[in-house]
């Protein structure tokens, strides 16, 4: 489910049935990189959106969490953290981050949630049915990894 | 002559004059304001269309995954929608069905657990759906998945609306 206004409502609802909360990491850049980050932020998108079509009655899309590369460092690294307290008080049971940007990585032991880092793939210059292709195939090796994660704990 | 002889007078016909240019240059500038207005409800008209779906010669006894997208025109605010559609042949007829869990509305797929051969599955809250679409017992969904109208034209197949069964 989305973060609109219908879906919160349905959400409502149906909470009990909502175990996960999916997110994506969204960088914000203004040195040389500015572009590449704009494309992992547009790719995460994406990737996030299909991934909502897909378990839409078991997921709840949040808003993207934005950040600035350069100037939080660890900095991020907390506040992602308190997104997932937030989200573990509200009785969420799985928080999944989608990201493209490798740097977290390296904080990957310490995030509470689950890390997905897809890698990057150049979709913007593709055709519109290429582009669609292309995604739901990197999908259809993402769901696994998410259905594996639920097993963990079945409702 | 006096103003009593004329069945219009100076004034009036003024005012006529006046009343009906002013209704004219208001109506120039509400007409436009109001078409846009209405616009998004007179576009929504052409929603039920056919689209296209897949070849008639692909079809099979195996149902077939696709995807049909298209630019949904919620208002103003335009979006690309992609449904993903179930299709095979049962003898002369199509069965095209969405993939819509009735549950929650996540993407069942067809045979997508290996403990449920021959039936739709949902990996959301593991609901069962059977060929034709009617719902398992039992398990979180309470009707079928949903079919399209579908129509047959030069060998291609074209679909609608999906409806409840």
């Amino acid at each position: 489910m989305k973060w609109s206004t219908q879906d919160v409502a349905r959400y409502k609802e149906a909470a009990s049935y909502v175990d996960t909360v999916i997110v994506p990491l969204m960088p914000v850049d203004f040195g040389e990189d500015m572009k590449s980050k704009a494309a992992m932020g547009e790719y995460v998108n994406l990737m996030t959106d299909e991934l909502e079509r897909q378990f839409h009655g078991r997921v709840l899309q949040l808003p993207p969490f934005t950040y600035m590369v350069t100037a939080e460092g660890e900095q991020a690294v907390l506040r992602l953290k308190q997104w997932h307290e937030t989200a573990v008080e509200a009785g969420k049971q799985h928080v999944i981050y989608l990201t493209a940007d490798s740097s977290w990585k390296k904080y990957e032991e310490e995030l509470t949630g689950t890390l997905l880092w897809l890698p990057l793939l150049p979709v913007e210059d593709l055709d519109p049915k290429l582009k669609r292709k292309t995604i739901s195939d990197q999908i259809e090796q993402i769901l696994p990894i998410i259905m594996e994660e639920w097993k963990k704990s079945p409702q | 002559m006096s103003e009593k002889n004329h069945n219009v007078s100076r004034r009036q016909f003024l005012t006529y004059t006046l009343t009906g240019v002013g209704g004219f240059m208001a109506a120039g500038m509400l007409m436009p304001m109001v078409r846009m207005a209405v616009d998004p409800v007179l576009d929504a008209a052409a929603e039920g269309d056919m689209n296209y779906l897949v070849e008639f010669d692909e079809l099979g006894e195996e149902p077939i995954r696709r995807e049909l997208t298209y630019e949904a025109d919620d208002g103003w605010y335009e979006s690309e929608q992609i449904e993903t559609i179930y299709v095979y042949r049962d003898g002369d007829d199509v069965v095209a069905l969405s993939a819509v869990c009735t549950h929650l509305g996540c993407t069942v797929s067809w045979e997508g657990s290996e403990d449920y051969p021959e039936m739709f599955y949902c990996p959301c809250h593991f609901g069962l759906y059977e060929r034709d679409g009617t719902n398992v017992e039992g398990t979180p969904p309470t009707e079928p998945l949903h079919r399209y109208e579908y129509e047959i034209r030069d060998g291609a197949v074209y679909v609608g609306q999906s409806e409840p069964q």
